[in-house]
């Protein structure tokens, strides 16, 4: 073989490697998002190996959140703890000091599973707050050298006198003395009575003390309650028979005032329970049907228990509702079978078969673990994956009643001040808002990048058509962040000044080019030879320059006088509608000096391929310029027209930088151009960056990028196939 | 082309130039109808045209073409004779920076004068060029597509229009049943004569036809030459041909040009026979060329 075939063959490898390389790199690209997106999908589940000892079971337990040991709390007070690796009792306490026959008779884990709300037989209420103090043997820090131990025990009162009556229900909130939080405590008597107790921190700086004052207000039900529940502030659900009742202490806790009463789906309410934060409570009725509560403002209503959703699978015989520590999901546990669900979104996620000798159960603290204390005196851990519950196919894209919020909305706000907080994770304020910025980039964007490109490639000649071309390319090369900044910083407050002179401009600019036009075409032909066509239109720059001046110059002046000093404002009050400084607006001219060139240099090509024979013939026939550039030369072009489209709406879709820094980032569902917006592109690169990696904030991100990746990789294919398709035609 | 048509003439017989080409020309006059010499369509005087400053490309050059004739323009490339052609339509002014002096008369309107309109010189102009350019669109929508620039038209005259005009162009009866088909779809020599019916839509009074058989082979070649046998008397032809043969076969009048200037102009058995001028008679015998 002579050395030129030898050439010939390296560059024909080295060009095809190159080609599969780069669609080895997209599939690569797209399998990558995939992976990270896919565990989403995932149903809960548990299985495997359990931890397992022997002890006895108690009335309530649980495990600390290592799940190296294990926890009881008995009827008479007494606290175990127990390795759950060699099964050997650690510690035994009495933290209750309850007195001589008194038992615990109502004992329930808070949430955060450190803290048991209690009363006894003597009808004293009270919560235990429980600690563990986690030690090294040996001085080396490992899983085999870890021990558990209590740490400070204490028990906060709220009814510390023996009583008469005992309550059947409970529930109870601890304050905080240093941020000034009152206690809360409600519980449900037998005879109907509703017990309301507030304890308010009085610190006394002499002694360093805090002392509670504790104060309580009462009403009485028709029927027996059953079921309390505590919202904040002291509003709470009751519930008695089918009807669940919200309450508010009012008037300075002079009384409780009824905030609503409705009836449960279901029958008789046997079981209710906060979920985390307590802005929301899962209740279960008598068919085993399982629904989510709120009790807060809803569309414009005033605070009344809100039913928000019914479980789509029923549990029969519900008697406990077992809610994680992390997040807003629970278990709703029936003699056969937990429901497990997810509150934000009210989504059934699964169903748990279980054995029949469970005493009580619970989600351990990190959700690793199923924790089963079974009646014979077994204690055991159950390895647990639920997953991502929280995003779900609704969460992601429906309208949800959040806890707090006033109406059921579209709402991206992935993380919040405290563990407690709702996560907010429909996409669909994102999606609006990358539709929105591309939307308002294209608007002004295609028309000017279209009508420019004909213009240049079939009336402009010469040397200025080959100068025009390079000059909008160097455009398409600013780097995409200055236009963000100066879009935000300099674009966005100036727009806000000269909001008038924005619309004023098209306007003026229109009249001008069609009276400059119209006075060329009365000006005598020898007049115009001097003038060759296709350079005449150079006659507008100056024109545009002055008159562009002119109209920002007196902008100002005519808000003045007739717009009360600032058009946006009087815009805002005149249109009701919402003005913000990085607007939709903004990004639109920002991104059309990113758009705009690329539209127009492919458009150009298109038009410019389009053979100068056809043309020839057309204007032989007797056709103008114009019609020969709208019936001849636009038609063979369009389709290389359209992908060039295409193509500046991919970039427009992808666009970051940009929308970054020239919006405000707020994710809202409004199509006013005078609002900003947040785009897929822009919250990718705000919110992956602080995004846990492998949490569910991460792998939700992932799934928005693979959505991103996705429609820029459909609009460029489809582009690609137009452009291919229309050139055979030619 | 040229030099393949005439190798076989020895270049000694100066008393008798061209037998064979002027044998061809007085045969194809033999069959032609004889047409009355009655007024001149184009009339040209004293034509300057100049690409920019420096190059100019006509020398005063001053024609007159008759009624319902074909007249060939043959001389060698660059000699003016397509720049000519293309000053009868103007479509000259499509490039920049060129000026034209002197007079160019269409039915004693000179052409270039400021209120004439170059819309309507051009309907009455045809012009078919030397490579076949319909359009992207179906056979029906290139006939239709001058008319349509001009008028309001209905279905029913559009339909008669492009089926007289696919007739006068003898392509009816291979296109009648594919009217919605693409243009593209025809071979190169059918494609050139829907390029004339194109122009023939428009009702013309002059139809020029730059080179049209030049990207044709021999076959479709005859079929537009043999159009061109058809459309005589009916309109007035202008054709730029390299082949003489050609010339000497489709026309009625000749004009030889050479750089820019007009050499000689007669009636072409004349001109084939006994041309009046020593480069007339070098260029047909092949001298140059």
């Amino acid at each position: 073989m002579d050395r030129r075939r030898i050439a010939d063959r390296v560059a024909a490898q080295v060009v095809s490697l190159g080609g599969i390389g780069v669609v080895l790199a997209v599939f690569f690209i797209a399998f990558y998002l995939i992976k990270e997106a896919a565990p989403l999908a995932a149903d809960p589940e548990y299985g495997g190996d359990p931890i397992r000892i022997e002890a006895p079971v108690g009335l309530v337990g649980g495990a600390e959140k290592f799940t190296d040991a294990s926890w009881r709390l008995f009827e008479d007070g007494r606290l175990q703890l127990h390795d759950l690796r060699t099964g050997a009792q650690l510690e035994e306490l009495e933290p209750l000091g309850l007195a001589e026959g008194e038992t615990v008779i109502l004992a329930e884990l808070s949430v955060d599973q450190a803290q048991v709300r209690f009363a006894t037989s003597a009808g004293r209420i009270g919560i235990l707050s429980l600690s563990f103090v986690t030690s090294f043997e040996g001085g080396v820090a490992n899983a085999d050298t870890r021990r558990q131990a209590f740490g400070e025990l204490s028990t906060f009162w709220f009814v510390e006198e023996a009583q008469e009556a005992v309550p059947v229900a409970i529930d109870a909130v601890l304050g905080d003395a240093e941020a000034r939080t009152n206690a809360w405590m409600v519980a449900a008597y037998a005879d109907g009575r509703v017990a309301l107790t507030r304890g308010q921190p009085r610190y006394n700086a002499l002694e360093d003390a805090t002392t509670w004052r504790m104060r309580s207000q009462e009403i009485t039900l028709d029927a027996a309650p059953a079921c309390v529940v505590l919202f904040e502030r002291g509003r709470f659900l009751v519930t008695a028979a089918d009807q669940v009742y919200g309450y508010e202490p009012a008037d300075k806790f002079a009384e409780l005032t009824l905030l609503g009463q409705v009836a449960a789906p279901g029958g008789e309410v046997r079981v209710a329970h906060e979920l985390i934060g307590r802005g929301s409570a899962i209740v279960g009725t008598e068919d085993g049907t399982i629904s989510r509560w709120l009790l807060q403002p809803v569309q414009e209503q005033p605070i009344a228990p809100i039913l928000l959703q019914e479980y789509e699978v029923r549990v029969p015989g519900v008697f406990a509702i077992l809610p994680s520590a992390r997040e807003r999901v629970f278990l709703a546990r029936g003699p056969e079978q937990a429901l497990v669900g997810q509150g934000t979104s009210g989504v059934s996620l699964t169903t748990f078969e279980l054995d029949a000798d469970i005493a009580w159960m619970n989600i351990a603290p990190r959700e690793d673990y199923l924790i089963f204390a079974r009646t014979g005196g077994a204690f055991e851990a159950v390895p647990l994956d639920l997953g991502f519950p929280e995003v779900t196919s609704s969460a992601l894209f429906s309208k949800l009643t959040y806890e707090g919020l006033p109406e059921p909305a579209y709402t991206w706000q992935s993380t919040g001040g405290s563990d407690e907080y709702e996560p907010k994770i429909s996409l669909v304020p994102l999606i609006i808002g990358t539709i929105k910025g591309t939307i308002w980039a294209l608007l002004p964007s295609i028309p000017l990048a279209v009508a420019g490109a004909l213009y240049c490639a079939r009336f402009l000649r010469g040397r200025s058509r080959e100068t025009i071309k390079p000059f909008v390319e160097l455009l398409a090369g600013i780097p995409s962040v200055i236009l963000g900044f100066v879009g935000g910083l300099y674009l966005a407050p100036a727009l806000q000044d000269r909001l008038l002179a924005l619309f004023l401009l098209p306007l003026v600019l229109a009249v001008a080019t069609m009276g400059l036009g119209a006075f060329w075409a009365r000006m005598p032909l020898r007049r115009r030879k001097t003038l060759h066509e296709g350079t005449a239109v150079f006659a507008l720059v100056p024109l545009y320059l002055v008159l562009g001046a002119i109209v920002l110059w007196l902008s100002p002046s005519i808000e003045l006088a007739i717009f009360d000093a600032s058009f946006s404002r009087w815009a805002v009050a005149y249109f009701d509608i919402p003005y913000e400084q990085k607007n939709a607006v903004v990004v639109g001219l920002a991104m059309g000096f990113a758009v705009t060139p690329l539209i127009f240099t492919l458009a150009e090509d298109a038009y410019r391929n389009v053979p100068q024979t056809l043309a020839d013939a057309s204007l032989a026939l007797g056709a103008t310029p114009w019609q020969t550039a709208l019936r001849v030369i636009e038609p063979p072009a369009r389709p290389g027209v359209i992908a060039a489209i295409m193509l500046g709406l991919g970039r427009a879709v992808g666009e970051t930088m940009i929308v970054l820094m020239a919006t405000g980032g707020t994710a809202i569902t409004d199509w006013n151009p005078l609002q900003g917006f947040r785009a897929l592109s822009a919250n990718l690169a705000t919110e992956l960056p602080e995004a846990p990696k492998g949490d569910s904030l991460y792998r939700t991100l992932f799934l928005s990028s693979l959505l991103l990746f996705s429609l820029t990789f459909v609009i460029n294919t489809l582009a690609e196939v137009i452009r291919v398709r229309g050139r055979k035609d030619l | 082309m040229t030099e393949s048509v005439v190798t076989d003439v020895p270049s000694d017989t100066r008393s008798q130039p061209t037998t064979e080409l002027g044998r061809i020309a007085a045969d194809s006059a033999s069959r032609r109808s004889k047409l009355e010499l009655s007024e001149m369509v184009i009339r040209s005087e004293k034509l300057n045209f100049f690409y920019d400053q420096t190059a100019q490309a006509l020398f005063e050059v001053d024609i007159n073409v008759p009624r319902g004739q074909v007249v060939a323009f043959i001389g060698p490339s660059g000699c003016g004779k397509s720049t000519f052609l293309r000053t009868i339509n103007r479509m000259n002014d499509t490039i920049p920076g060129t000026r034209v002096e002197g007079m160019v008369q269409l039915d004693d309107q000179d052409i270039y004068s400021p209120d004439v309109d170059v819309v309507e010189l051009r309907r009455r102009v045809g012009m078919v060029f030397q490579r076949p350019n319909p359009f992207p669109m179906s056979i029906y929508d290139n006939i239709a597509f001058g008319p349509r620039l001009h008028t309001k038209m209905t279905k029913a005259q559009t339909d008669e229009l492009v089926e007289r005009c696919l007739r006068g162009a003898a392509l009816w009866d291979e296109t009648h049943d594919r009217l919605k088909s693409s243009a593209l779809a025809l071979s190169g020599g059918q494609q050139q004569r829907l390029c004339i019916a194109r122009a023939l839509a428009n009702d013309p009074e002059v139809l020029l036809l730059d080179e049209p058989c030049s990207a044709l082979d021999p076959n479709s070649t005859a079929k537009i030459e043999d159009l061109i046998f058809e459309l005589r008397g009916s309109y007035t032809i202008v054709i730029v041909t390299h082949n003489m043969q050609q010339a000497a076969r489709v026309s009625d009048r000749t004009a030889f040009f050479l750089k820019g200037k007009l050499i000689e102009e007669g009636n072409t058995t004349e001109i084939f026979t006994r041309p009046k001028h020593k480069e007339t008679e070098s260029y047909i015998t092949g001298r140059f060329g």
